[in-house]
This record gives structure tokens, C-alpha cells and sequence, in this order.
């Protein structure tokens, strides 16, 4: 078996050249955080103007959550599918355009968003300070809203291209199950799809017409709605890859095997099922939804704490199972016997522990009535910074210490470097992560350049405001600094001067429990995707359709009728569509 | 038990440095007041602790320096 | 033909299979998180409801 960059050249180059755009998009958000830390804490604020901040933080927010995190996703997709299914892409020139087209998208977008920085010349009219949820009436330019349907278009074909790679596949293997790692790419692209039509209706149907002159306003609560549908489900879009990865990789790294196929896919399956139906959870405290929808979102949430559950059982057993392979005794003891040496592998198991951490805040923000307490307040952001800032980003910076060598063929510069730098990471989140939790509950608002207020002291339950300033900042540094070790050692392996190939064969060792075991309906991925379409129709439907009704039409108050003739059927054939084609 | 090789002690003190940080707030919310100094202080030692610990873990890895 | 390299690397001294393999000191992890949250979730309840006025606007 050969080391994968040299069996499958081409898919490798497309590996590779999505990381590359993923990484790019963590370098100018990594600058955006610094930026944002200094400025509203009051430590360096004379950079950028207050009203330059929105611009910056715009940028953050798309550039880390919807371009680096996604990017990496494609990549690493691309891989799990190649190399599990042990075949080529059935077209290159596919795979190709939609890496194309999600770089465009992404560089359409982008500009909008940089135009904001201008002033005057040609670029003043061009702007996006819209935040990256960009809430009507906030109102960003055509090419902003453009760019972001053409990224999605290209994670569509992504997800068709991967569809066909299985469908060749079935057909020359049929009596076989389907692999894990291709089992949880299709499920996760399910997923997307259901839940990417939230917001490509939005802006396709509303926000393009609207910026372009066409339509004088849009019903806010509407699009809104539309975006929270997709705006959940994408944390798990998010997540789904590094699920990947502790299944996949971390029992590998500690020396042991997967616990448990079965498990693994009832978990995905879980995530197919109910990522989407809890969107609403994020507007408990929007007027014009009334409570029983929000207490039904919030229940399904609480269903959703179970696929998380059953993954730190998993992952934490088959660690568990390497170290004792490895020698470990005792209840405790164990832990001493993992490779805690290798940066791959403390690197996403000090995410994962942050994400056990997060799991605190966030059954925090998905209750009804103690959200109220931390609605966009910093709390907020310090849980997101915990869970898809360090779980996820970290878990990925981590993983590519392990998964280069397989897509450069080379290995890596240095692993006390990688271990520097995701210690530095969890202790930055550490401090950044900590004080802003505390400081929302002292009262602090997010998405604000400057929180300090006349009237206002800020009363937190212990310690004085300017020490959690401090620790945001301090957080924020060491933040940085270790993207810049990130940085630094992708540069170094790139240029390494020894250039030693990358170790063969790594495969992937067989779980405990394997597929055999797992019951045949779990690879009924069109049941499941079913079950979604009928639990979303159940929790949006009437939602949608009151806020519709008794809020001002599909265009708040004009133009109603254009669009309920228009997007009402558009809206019902591409779900029986869906439904018709799906798997 | 094996003793600690320097990628458990890097390990070991980068929680600690948590550690520090978390519980002087859980402590102070009970009325033990640590002042600022000091705990600075601690935390900067533990940290720079853990960065000596980490240049002394080697390059190749044996079963042994875990 | 690395296997032997393989096994010195991931430093595996004993093959475990499904049966022999019994993941105490998970159980052992997972129910300390469960404590931990639990405390919390009602460290809370002494934060936010005792210590402020009422938040709800
Ligand atoms: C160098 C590391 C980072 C620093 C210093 C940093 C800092 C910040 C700060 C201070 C804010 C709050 C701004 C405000 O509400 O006024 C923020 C917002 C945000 N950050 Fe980060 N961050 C970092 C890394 C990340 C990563 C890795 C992600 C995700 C992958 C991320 C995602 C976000 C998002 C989604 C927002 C919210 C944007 C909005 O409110 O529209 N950040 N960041
Ligand atoms: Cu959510």
C-alpha cells in the first residue's frame, strides 16, 4: 500500500489545495481575532475605528466559520472517501469545479467584505458589514449574498460527486457495507443539503432581489428563520468531520481500535435526524415566534445531547482500549500509557476535553428561559470559541499534524513544535474562553466595538471587569501566537530540508465491534433522510407559516403575492424532489 | 509507576497553569481572596515550566519519554 | 513490511479483543463529568438566581 498523496495524485492535489484555502482563511481570521481582542478590551484600540470593527469582525466570522472550517471539511472528505472506498474520483474535472467554484464564491464574497475597509474610489459603494448571520434589514452588497450561494452550489456537487464515488462502488461491490468513513461523509452531506436549503432560499429568493433593488424589503423574521435552519445544523457540519476524526484517527494514534462500528453510525444517523429541527433554539428570545415552537426546538435539542454523549463514550473507550494495549492499568492509570508525545493526539484530546467543558455552557444557552441570561452576551461567544473555535479548530490543526504527511507525502518538521502549539492553543482558550463566559454573565455585550457605557457598571460575581479584560486579551495573544507556530511549522514541512517521506502503510485498524455487527437498517440512509424531511416539515411548518401570515407577508409588506406565487411552489417541488432522489 | 517523562510534565503543568486560572475565581466567589501578584506569578512560572519541559522532549519518540 | 516498526511505535505490548476489553476507567471518567456537570448546574442556580436582580427584560 503506498502512502496516499502517491497512490491518488490528483485527488491529493485537490486535498491539498483545499487545505491550502482553509488555512488561508485561518490566517486572516486568526489576524480578525487579535484585532477584535485588543480593540474591545481597550488595549489597542487605535488601529481600526469603531466602525471599521463590524468590518473586522464580519471578516472573522466568515473566514472562520464558513471558510475554513468548511474548506477543511471538502478536503478531508475527499480523502476519507477516496481512500475508503479505495477508488479514484469517478471525474477529476468535477472534483475540480467545485473547488473551483467554492474559491470563487469565497473570493466574491471576500471582496465585499474588504470593501468595507474603503472609503472612497471606485470600491466605496462595495460593502458586507453584515456579520456573518447577515440579519436582515442589515444589508450587504449583490455580490456578498452571490458568493455565498456559490460556495454552497460547490459543497452541493461536492456532495453529488462523493454520491457517485459510492454508487460506482455499490455497484462493483455489492454484497459489501458500506465503509465507515464513506458511511459518514454521505450521512453528513445529507445533512447538509436539508439543511443548506434554509439559507440558499433566503438568499437566493429574498436577499439577492432585495440588494439588487428588486424587492423594496424582506419579511426580517422570515429570513431570519431561514438562517437558523441552517445555522444549527451547520455547528454539526462543522463537528461531523472531527467526530471523524476522534473515530477514526484517535483510536489509531492511542494504539487501539474503534470501540464500536455500529455506535459510530447510529450517532451520524442520530446527527441526520435531528441536527436541523432545533434551529429555533437560537431565537428564543425573537418576538413573532411563539413559545410552543421554541419549547419543541429546545426539546429536540436536548435529544441532540445523545449523539454527543455516546461519542465521549466511544472515543474515551477506544482510547481507553489502545492504552491498555499499551500497557495501562487501573481506573486511572491508564491515561499515563497514551501518547500524549504525539501533537495529533493531545491535540484533539485537549479539544475533546474543551468540548466536554463547552457542554456546561451550552446546556446553559439551550435552556428556554436561562438563555435569557446570556442572550448575546459575551457568554456566547466564549462557548462557540470553546466548542467549533477549539474543538473543531483545534481538533484540525491537530489532525494535520497526522493527516500532511498522508497528502504531501512527506512528514512533518517538527512534533515538539506541534505539541508548543496546541498546549498554547487549550491555554489561551483557557483564559479567553473562561473570561468571556464571566463576563457575559457580568453583563457584557457581544458583537460591540466598544462596551463601555456611562451608565453602566458592569457587576460580575467576583473580581473586577478590568481583570477579565485582561485575561481576553492575554487569551486572545497566545491564541495567536500558537496560529503563528501553526503557520510556522506548515512552512517549515513544506520547505524541510530533510525531506523524509512520510511513514508506510498507515491503515486504519478494524473496530472492536465491527460492522457485521451493526443491524442492515442503519445503512438505510434513505429512512433516515425520511425521518428528517418529516421531523423538519413538523417543527417549521407552522412556524413559517405564522410568521408569514401575521408578520407581514413573505416581503414584510409588500410584494407578498410575487413571491407566494413564486417561491411557495419552488419551495414544495425541491423537497418532493429531494425526497424522490435522495440515496 | 513509571515516573513522568517531559511531554507528561509539559502536560501536567499546562493544567495546572488552568488549574490556577480557574480556581482563583472559584475560590474568591467563596472568600478566599488571592491577590493578583501572586497569582500571576504562579501562573507565569507553571508556564514557562511547561515551555522548559517541552524543549526537552526529543524529536524521535520511544515508548519511553511518554 | 514496517509492521514490526508499527508495533514499537504505538509502543503495544499486548493484543486486547472485544471480549477481554472492559472500559472501566471510561466509566470511571464519564461519571466524574456527570458529577462535575451536575455541581455546576447547581453552582449555577447560587450565581445567577441569588446573586442578580431579575435579568428577564
Ligand atoms: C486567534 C484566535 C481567536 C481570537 C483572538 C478570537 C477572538 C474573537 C473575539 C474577541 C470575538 C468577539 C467579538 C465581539 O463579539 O465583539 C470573536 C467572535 C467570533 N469568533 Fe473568534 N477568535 C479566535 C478564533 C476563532 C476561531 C478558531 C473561530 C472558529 C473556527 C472563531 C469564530 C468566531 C465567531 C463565529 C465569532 C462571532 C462573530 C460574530 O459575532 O458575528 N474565532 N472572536
Ligand atoms: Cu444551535
Amino acid at each position: 500500500m503506498e502512502v496516499f498523496a502517491n497512490e491518488y495524485p490528483d485527488e491529493a492535489w485537490v486535498v491539498r489545495a483545499a487545505l491550502g484555502s482553509a488555512f488561508v482563511a485561518l490566517a486572516i481570521g486568526g489576524l480578525m481575532g487579535l484585532i477584535q481582542t485588543l480593540h474591545r478590551t481597550g488595549f489597542y484600540d487605535s488601529l481600526i475605528s469603531n466602525a471599521d470593527y463590524y468590518t473586522v469582525l464580519t471578516l472573522h466570522g466568515v473566514a472562520m466559520v464558513l471558510l475554513f472550517t468548511i474548506f477543511f471539511l471538502v478536503g478531508f472528505f475527499q480523502w476519507a472517501i477516496t481512500d475508503s472506498l479505495g477508488r479514484k474520483s469517478e471525474d477529476i474535472r468535477i472534483t475540480k469545479l467545485w473547488y473551483g467554484m467554492m474559491v470563487l464564491g469565497s473570493a466574491m464574497s471576500a471582496v465585499t467584505i474588504l470593501g468595507g475597509f474603503v472609503d472612497s474610489g471606485s470600491l466605496s459603494g462595495v460593502e458586507a458589514d453584515v456579520l456573518y448571520t447577515f440579519y436582515a434589514p442589515l444589508e450587504a452588497h449583490p455580490l456578498y449574498y452571490m458568493g455565498l450561494a456559490v460556495f454552497i452550489i460547490g459543497t452541493w456537487i461536492a456532495g453529488f460527486d462523493w454520491f457517485r464515488s459510492w454508487w460506482a462502488w455499490k455497484k462493483e461491490n455489492p454484497d459489501e457495507r458500506m465503509p465507515l468513513r464513506t458511511f459518514m461523509v454521505l450521512t453528513t452531506m445529507l445533512m447538509w443539503y436539508l439543511a443548506s436549503l434554509g439559507v440558499a432560499i433566503s438568499v437566493v429568493f429574498f436577499l439577492i432581489p432585495w440588494s439588487l433593488g428588486i424587492f423594496d424589503s424582506v419579511n426580517s423574521l422570515l429570513t431570519r428563520t431561514l438562517f437558523w435552519f441552517f445555522g444549527h445544523p451547520v455547528v454539526y457540519f462543522w463537528l461531523m468531520p472531527v467526530y471523524m476524526m476522534w473515530y477514526v484517527i484517535m483510536p489509531k494514534l492511542a494504539g487501539g481500535r474503534l470501540f464500536s462500528d455500529p455506535l459510530a453510525r447510529i450517532v451520524f444517523v442520530l446527527f441526520l435526524v435531528l441536527s436541523v429541527p432545533t434551529g429555533i433554539h437560537h431565537q428564543y428570545v425573537d418576538p413573532g415566534i411563539a413559545e410552543g415552537f421554541k419549547f419543541l426546538a429546545m426539546t429536540n435539542t436536548m435529544f441532540l445531547l445523545l449523539p454527543s454523549l455516546l461519542t465521549a463514550f466511544t472515543v474515551v473507550a477506544s482510547i481507553e482500549h489502545g492504552a491498555r494495549q499499551r500497557g495501562g492499568e487501573g481506573y486511572f492509570g491508564w491515561l499515563t500509557a497514551l501518547p500524549w508525545g504525539k501533537p495529533a493526539f493531545t491535540g484533539m484530546t485537549l479539544a475533546g476535553l474543551m468540548f466536554a467543558a463547552a457542554g456546561f455552557s451550552g446546556m446553559i444557552n439551550a435552556g428556554m428561559s436561562i438563555n435569557y441570561l446570556v442572550h448575546n452576551t459575551l457568554w456566547v461567544v466564549g462557548h462557540f470559541h470553546m466548542t467549533v473555535g477549539t474543538a473543531v479548530a483545534l481538533s484540525i490543526m491537530a489532525a494535520t499534524y497526522w493527516f500532511l504527511p498522508k497528502i504531501t507525502g512527506r512528514e512533518i518538521f517538527s512534533r515538539r513544535l506541534g505539541l508548543a502549539q496546541v498546549l498554547l492553543w487549550f491555554i489561551g482558550m483557557v483564559l479567553m474562553g473562561n473570561a468571556m463566559h464571566r463576563a457575559g454573565l457580568a453583563g457584557v455585550p457581544r458583537r460591540t466595538a466598544d462596551p463601555t457605557y456611562d451608565q453602566v457598571i458592569y457587576d460580575g460575581a467576583y473580581g473586577a471587569i478590568g481583570e477579565l479584560r485582561f485575561q481576553i486579551a492575554l487569551g486572545g495573544v497566545l491564541l495567536s501566537l500558537s496560529l503563528v507556530l501553526f503557520f510556522a511549522h506548515l512552512v517549515l514541512s513544506s520547505f524541510d530540508i530533510g525531506e523524509r517521506a512520510a511513514a508506510t502503510p498507515d491503515s486504519i485498524p478494524a473496530p472492536l465491534s465491527g460492522p457485521e455487527q451493526a443491524p442492515k437498517v442503519l445503512d438505510n440512509i434513505r429512512l433516515w433522510t425520511s425521518i428528517a424531511v418529516v421531523l423538519i416539515l413538523i417543527t417549521y411548518i407552522l412556524p413559517l407559516a405564522s410568521i408569514v401570515t401575521d408578520g407581514g407577508g413573505w416581503l414584510g409588506d409588500s410584494y407578498g403575492v410575487i413571491v407566494a406565487e413564486y417561491v411557495l411552489p419552488a419551495v414544495s417541488s425541491t423537497i418532493d424532489i429531494f425526497v424522490g432522489v435522495v440515496a | 509507576m513509571n515516573r513522568p517523562g517531559p511531554v507528561g510534565i509539559a502536560l501536567v503543568l499546562a493544567f495546572a497553569v488552568v488549574a490556577v486560572i480557574e480556581f482563583r475565581t472559584v475560590l474568591g466567589m467563596v472568600g478566599i481572596d488571592i491577590a493578583i501578584g501572586p497569582y500571576f506569578a504562579g501562573a507565569a512560572i507553571l508556564l514557562v515550566g511547561g515551555a522548559a519541559a517541552l524543549f526537552a522532549v526529543p524529536e524521535e519518540l520511544t515508548p519511553e519519554s511518554v | 513490511m514496517s509492521s514490526e516498526t508499527e508495533t514499537t511505535e504505538d509502543g503495544i505490548v499486548r493484543e486486547i479483543g472485544h471480549d477481554e476489553f472492559d472500559p472501566v476507567g471510561t466509566l470511571a471518567l464519564i461519571l466524574i463529568y456527570f458529577v462535575i456537570i451536575g455541581g455546576l448546574w447547581a453552582f449555577m442556580y447560587f450565581v445567577e438566581f441569588l446573586g442578580n436582580g431579575p435579568t428577564v427584560v
